[in-house]
């Protein structure tokens, strides 16, 4: 493990502003540390601003959200000063998303293949022969059966965890360093989770991914993450290994947390 | 092979075989369309004259090929000219929102608070009559309708998730409009196209029954149609040919756009 870690979220604040009121802070001074080669799950309940942290950076914020004070260091470079232009090269190429509701992140127009290879030849002049193998290839590196036919299938004709399947061999297409799960498995059932959790720690392995999980259940934190960040109010209230999280939490909130997790066999 | 909605096959092949009558008019019909023959005049359909003959004894099947030329060029440049413009602004509109739109939408507005009509007559009694001249007038006074379709559609679409995936993997703005909305978007436009190719078949046939259209003695089904009422009475051919013209012609384009729509619809594909 390297020494830099390669993202580093500083004191950042996120504050909403809704028309003439003042704005809501939804972020308030979280720090976080993400290591190369490491799964880190971020948890929190709905509107820790687990979401909001994740998607500030890349700057995809929506725009009534602002990012009001901090600093997020990815590989060195400094996100919150890059030019846009740079940030688009960056955004599907060295940090990538999946977001979590499957059934709406995929384009229903266009086929499978299409947006596969849409996004890798966005990045990089590729051919478009040469893009489409890359797309086959990463959708046999996420498991799909049948990769060269579900290139041609339009994502209504795919279950939900095949389309899953589908978005993350899209944003591992180009082979990011940083890939960013917002639930991930939120809309799968649980037999489908547990597949896509072991598809993320496989993938990891095998192409030294490093993932920045988010989730509000804990359980599925446990089961890849390295790291365990915990998210409430806006602040990160812990941060640390997950064993030793899961053995000795101290704040009261991951306490609550992990007593919340029905017990069915022991972690 | 695709399987095509029959209906939608129909349209087509009645919107292409008018098209190419109007494309190879003069390899259909042997005769001018200009021919005078007063000896002839008000002829009812007969093997010379399968369409019969007007009052001034020209061939009505020959008038209504060559016709055929303004009035689908008519039809189908000045809906190209609307759609494009609509879709255009209206994208922009939706896709922006705030003051982009509080702009565009207040120019819809505008326009169509014009009774539009009396400003194509206004422009063309400034500009002349003349076929590109009423092309681009009926166009740029049509375009509301498709901006506010896809205004529409596009304020729905944008909140939709792959919005935020495509931007998420690098996509601009320009490219998730062009690349992402817009053909999400198109299928209300284009059925509203196929309508519009319709009624500016028919706002030419207007402009040309004031005069201010196509001048004869240049035929186009408008201004054959025109003609025709003073003899209503006694020549019912007249009439019945351009009016059928037009009808089946504007059938053929709706049920055109209505295929085309089912085709931008994946859900309905295989």
């Amino acid at each position: 493990m390297r020494k830099e870690p390669l993202l580093e979220i500083k004191d950042l604040h996120i504050g909403f502003s809704q028309a003439a009121k003042e704005s809501v802070p939804a972020v308030r001074g979280a720090n976080l540390k993400l290591y190369e080669g490491e799964i880190l799950g971020l948890v929190g309940e709905s509107g820790s601003g687990k979401s909001v942290t994740a998607l500030s950076v890349t700057r995809l914020l929506p725009g009534s959200a602002k990012v009001i004070s901090g600093e997020i260091t990815f590989d060195g470079a400094d996100m919150l000063d890059l030019p846009e232009e740079d940030l688009r090269k960056v955004r599907g190429s060295r940090i990538s998303y999946v977001f979590q509701d499957p059934a709406s992140s995929l384009n229903p127009v266009f086929t499978v293949g299409e947006q596969i290879i849409e996004t890798i030849t966005l990045h990089g002049g590729i051919s478009r022969g040469e893009a489409f193998d890359l797309a086959v290839g990463s959708l046999s590196d996420v498991g799909m059966p049948a990769p060269s036919e579900i290139m041609f299938s339009y994502p209504h004709q795919l279950s939900g965890g095949m389309r899953q399947r589908a978005m993350i061999a899209m944003a591992i297409s180009c082979r990011p360093r940083l890939l960013i799960a917002d639930e991930p498995t939120t809309a799968l059932d649980v037999t489908v989770q547990a597949q896509i959790l072991d598809l993320l720690s496989r993938l990891k392995e095998r192409l030294g991914l490093t993932v920045l999980l988010i989730t509000h259940d804990l359980s599925i934190v446990s089961r890849v993450a390295q790291k365990t960040a915990v998210m409430q109010q806006g602040r990160i209230v812990e941060y640390g290994d997950t064993e030793l999280i899961y053995k000795r939490p101290s704040h009261p909130y991951t306490k609550g947390l992990i007593s919340c997790i029905p017990k069915m066999r022991n972690p | 092979m695709k399987k095509f909605n029959k209906l939608a096959v129909f349209g087509f092949v009645v919107v292409a075989v008018m098209a190419s009558a109007a494309v190879f008019a003069p390899f259909i019909t042997g005769c001018d369309p200009g021919a005078i023959d007063l000896g002839n005049s008000l002829m009812p359909p007969s093997i010379q004259h399968i369409m019969g003959t007007d009052s001034l004894g020209r061939d009505l099947f020959s008038r209504m090929v060559y016709g055929a030329r303004i009035s689908l060029s008519v039809g189908f440049v000045a809906v190209g000219i609307s759609v494009v413009a609509g879709i255009i602004l209206g994208s922009l509109a939706g896709y922006y929102g705030g003051w982009v739109d509080s702009v565009i939408s207040r120019f819809i507005d505008i326009m169509l608070c014009f009774p539009t009509f009396f400003l194509i007559l206004a422009t063309i009694a400034v500009l002349g009559p003349g076929i590109w001249n009423i092309m681009v007038i009926i166009g740029l006074t049509g375009w509301m309708g498709a901006a506010r379709l896809i205004r529409a559609e596009i304020l729905s679409l944008k909140e939709r998730e792959f919005v935020e995936a495509a931007r998420a993997v690098g996509a601009s703005d320009l490219r998730i409009i062009a690349c992402h909305l817009i053909p999400n978007g198109i299928g209300p436009v284009l059925v509203s196209a196929t309508l519009g190719v319709a009624g500016a078949i028919l706002t030419e046939s207007a402009l040309s029954f004031l005069g201010l259209g196509v001048q004869p003695p240049v035929p186009s089904w408008g201004n054959i149609l025109t003609e025709a009422k003073s003899t209503l009475g006694i020549a019912w051919w007249i009439t019945v040919f351009p009016g059928l013209a037009i009808l089946i012609t504007v059938l053929g384009y709706n049920l055109l756009g209505e295929g085309l729509r089912e085709h931008f619809n994946p859900h309905r594909r295989q």
